[in-house]
């Protein structure tokens, strides 16, 4: 069983009846009044346990996650935090990193507003969750409350409220998520569905889909002075830091609105120039794999469902059986790409599936929408990941799927959606007889900030708030 | 025309690092031969699919003087046809480069390739040879995946400009393919078709599977009491390495600034045989089944499920104490070891387990490399940084060439079905 007591809440759920979020980011500048301030904050954390279907619905919550340079901060040991791995203490804006994630040109990290190599360093997260704005006003009168004198500094604060279900483009968003074995939430009975993963996916310390167990760095069990940590599985001279957390990627996405719907206005414009709104929706459609109301192409391929939609069952599909070419859903397309279900080449659906199984994430995204000191309105998406494995899960997605031009066979198409940063690029749309080729996309979405954090247990939260020195 | 695998591995004179290395990065930082690179274009040569220099660091090991090794330079080229026509073709359009490089290796003539007989021969004289070694497209030139390539490229901005002028969705299948076969004579680019077509090979692939079945289940059944007492021997060194704990290796930083650059990545992995003439033996003989098995049934593609090699060798280093791995593949390091573990497991932890540090194993084939986290961690700690690197088409994936030949070879074909015609078009 996993132990959902330990788990931040988040990790399990979206926390979907709390529209008000705020995401604060901050660095340690002194880690002994850091560290109490942690042990203030702890208690407003609401777990994986109680956000069990049974229970009730908190009216708010905080979370909190570190970054490599945030748990040195904070007076994690230098041999522990070795033992994490590479994507993450050398962070999401270094090495080859922003090559594999597509961060280049307009997305480069130089010009990022947070977490790139010109901002101040961040090192811990502290997301807040209301269910309304009074709530959340609350949560800025609290003793903990993030000000310069609990020992931060702060880097930057991002505000988000949830209107709709939809992100800014339009379309219904967060549907596809995994399902999880022994999470807090029932498995779906519905035989079209996806199969559950294994909780080590998400959380590590537990058996994942190699059937291994998702590797948990350890500490001394000298320094877990009253004895807060679960063991560790391996030596009983260490004690499991890791276990029950895992890795929460943040990625501030700005969206074009207008050169979104603009291009596909313009790329289905009738041949006497006026514009063709059917065919402008089904375009955007075909980019993205879904239509505006969350009805997958697969099911629909004329045609728009908005009852399947809206429905549980508008991700109950698979491409093979009745997709298989892409006639209906594009090869190149967001959906597609993002999780290929049961067609991956060269392997056939049995294989495709378990294989997609081992590079998924949960997707804990929020839109967000401000109006700049220019007085332009700026929208997108707060890209929220959660995953054990960031190379594994998040990006090999972003990496191996989305951003390369090569996927599932295809010549030169990177996803219409979220990539192209590097250039205009194309995108096919099968077709019979012959495939439609569609030739200077531009870059839709934007990276604008964001960094890798480890979202520990918190029974690792309360060992860091209790270390000596 | 046959592909080869060239390796030519000769020792760095002593001192001769600090001026190699830097010499080696020059071309792999400019490997067209556009701006610094003096030495070599490697575009200039037609035999090379994929070429790499790469410096086998020296090692000192005080405990175990066996283990120590001297700096080491391997040349592999993946060449089209004969060995004397590809070397000739190193040495007239590659000899400055040689020239540069070689003279800080042991026992290089003195004249240079101003004595072309001289240095034909010291080449010839450093080759290694090659145990195992795959191919993912097998008799295809490079000539000919260029020709593939540049086919389909023709056939695809014909239909661009057709689909402008509305004249693509209402047409038929064979309509649409006479019309792609007349433009394709009017336009500068003349289908070659493949000498063997991919059809051809999977056949070929089959049949061979047939024939491997035949042979192998007699000779396994004659063979079986020799089995059993190595599989006794193989579980007792198997259950003695378990008990081995060692540290991890550094992993070398500049690896990172040379992946992901392109579409295809290169790997050198160089790892140590287990001590002993037992492990020795039993590597010696997967890699012999594992040459045979890509001679005859993975010739279409797939290196034990995984189809994103273009060619891939092993060779063994210092009298069989070491063991090298090239291999030139498709996507992300990350996702060529995902695949690896996917889709090989067992392949790979036949040949590696027999190697020092490789994750535990049992039965030769099984565990290993199915721990995915020791597996990757293992690889990284004796992946070798190669500074140069070459590829005859960096933008082609083999999935990619393997489209492109099938349009090709099907748009020249006068006997294709209607459903051939349909899965043609289908590909673009």
């Amino acid at each position: 069983m996993i132990d959902l007591e330990d788990i931040q809440g988040l990790v399990f759920s979206g926390h979907g009846h709390m529209p008000w979020s705020r995401f604060i980011f901050l660095r340690v500048s002194n880690a002994v009044p850091a560290r109490t301030w942690l042990q203030q904050v702890i208690p407003e954390i609401v777990s994986s346990k109680a956000r069990s279907r049974s229970e009730a619905k908190p009216e708010a919550t905080a979370h909190i996650a570190f970054t490599a340079e945030g748990l040195a901060a904070i007076g994690l040991n230098a041999s522990t935090l070795d033992a994490f791995p590479r994507e993450f203490t050398e962070g999401m804006s270094s090495g080859q990193r922003p090559r594999v994630l597509g961060d280049v040109n307009a997305n480069d990290p130089q010009k990022w507003e947070f977490g790139g190599p010109n901002t101040e360093p961040i090192h811990i997260l502290l997301a807040l969750y209301a269910q309304s704005q009074n709530r959340m006003t609350e949560y800025e009168q609290a003793s903990w409350y993030p000000s310069s004198s609990t020992g931060f500094s702060l880097v930057y604060s991002q505000n988000s409220h949830r209107q709709s279900v939809n992100e800014p483009f339009g379309f219904r968003d967060g549907i596809s998520q995994p399902a999880v074995i022994d999470g807090p939430i029932p498995l779906p009975t519905d035989p079209n569905a996806l199969p559950p993963l294994t909780p080590g996916e998400f959380v590590l310390g537990y058996n994942n889909e190699y059937a291994n167990m998702s590797p948990a760095p350890a500490v001394p069990a000298a320094s877990d002075r009253n004895t807060i940590l679960p063991p560790d599985a391996d030596d009983a001279t260490a004690r499991s830091f890791g276990r029950n957390g895992t890795f929460l990627v943040y990625r501030k996405l700005k969206q074009d609105y207008d050169a979104f719907w603009g291009w596909c206005e313009e790329a289905t414009r009738k041949q006497d120039g006026s514009v063709d709104p059917d065919a402008k929706e089904m375009l955007a459609a075909k980019l993205v794999g879904r239509y505006k109301s969350g009805c997958p192409l697969t099911l629909s391929p004329k045609a728009d469902n908005p009852a399947l939609g809206a429905s549980d069952n508008n991700n109950s599909f698979k491409f093979a059986d009745k997709d298989l070419e892409g006639y209906a859903c594009p090869i190149g397309s967001h959906i597609r790409r993002a999780n290929p279900r049961d067609v991956l080449h060269p392997n056939g659906p049995e294989r495709s599936v378990a294989i997609s199984n081992r590079h998924r994430i949960m997707r804990r995204g929020r839109p967000y929408s401000e109006t700049l000191e220019s007085g332009t309105k700026e929208v997108g998406l707060l890209f929220i990941a959660i995953n054990a494995d960031l190379q594994r899960q998040f990006e090999f997605i972003q990496q191996t799927w989305l951003v390369n031009p090569k996927f599932n066979g295809l010549f030169n198409d990177e996803d219409p959606l979220v990539s192209n940063a590097d250039g205009p690029g194309t995108m096919t749309i099968q077709r019979e007889p012959v495939r439609q080729k569609l030739h200077g996309l531009p870059q839709f979405v934007t990276m604008r900030g964001g960094a890798y954090f480890f979202l520990p247990g918190l029974r690792a939260l309360k060992y860091l708030a209790n270390l000596a020195g | 025309m046959e592909q080869n695998a060239l390796s030519i591995v000769t020792y760095v004179t002593q001192g001769s690092m600090p001026i190699l290395e830097p010499l080696l990065e020059v071309i792999g930082e400019d490997i067209g031969g556009e701006d610094l690179n003096q030495y070599i274009r490697f575009g200039d040569l037609t035999t090379i699919h994929f070429a790499c220099w790469v410096v086998l660091p020296s090692t000192a090991d005080s405990s175990n003087p066996m283990n120590t090794y001297r700096d080491t330079l391997v040349l592999e080229t993946n060449f089209d046809g004969d060995l004397d026509t590809h070397l000739n073709e190193l040495i007239s359009k590659g000899g400055k480069a040689l020239d540069a490089i070689y003279a800080y290796c042991d026992g290089w003539p003195t004249s240079g390739t101003a004595n072309p007989g001289a240095v034909l021969a010291y080449l010839k004289a450093h080759i290694v040879a090659t145990p195992a070694f795959y191919i993912g497209c097998p008799r295809h030139t490079v000539a000919d995946i260029r020709n593939a390539r540049d086919v389909r490229a023709e056939i695809e901005e014909f239909l661009d400009s057709e689909d402008k002028q509305g004249t693509v969705a209402s047409a038929s299948d064979a309509e649409l393919l006479q019309r792609i076969k007349d433009h394709l004579v009017k336009s500068q680019v003349s289908a070659v078709p493949s000498l063997e077509t991919l059809d051809a090979q999977s056949r070929r692939s089959w049949r061979n599977v047939v024939i491997t079945a035949l042979i192998g289940a007699p000779l396994l059944l004659l063979c079986s009491p020799l089995i059993l007492i190595w599989y006794v021997a193989l579980r007792i060194n198997e259950v003695r390495d378990s008990k081995i704990v060692k540290p991890p290796l550094p992993v070398d930083p500049r690896l990172f600034g040379k992946e992901d650059i392109w579409i295809q990545n290169h790997l050198t992995t160089l790892v140590d045989v287990k001590p002993g003439k037992f492990r020795l033996g039993t590597l010696k003989f997967v890699l012999w089944l594992v040459n045979i098995l890509a001679k005859t049934v993975f010739i279409t593609g797939q290196l034990g499920g995984i189809p994103t090699i273009h060619f891939a060798r092993w060779l063994f280093l210092e009298k069989d104490r070491r063991l090298l791995f090239f291999s030139n593949y498709d996507g992300s390091w990350a996702s060529y070891l995902g695949d690896f573990v996917d889709k090989a497991n067992y392949g790979l932890t036949a040949v590696w387990s027999n190697t020092d540090r490789f994750p535990n194993s049992q039965n030769l084939a099984f565990g290993g490399a199915q721990h995915i986290e020791a597996f990757k961690a293992w690889s990284r700690q004796h992946n070798v940084y190669a500074a140069v690197w070459y590829s005859a088409y960096p933008q082609e994936t083999l999935q990619n060439l393997k489209t492109d030949i099938r349009i090709r070879d099907a748009v020249v074909s006068n006997s294709l079905s209607t459903t051939d015609v349909r899965e043609l078009l289908q590909r673009l």
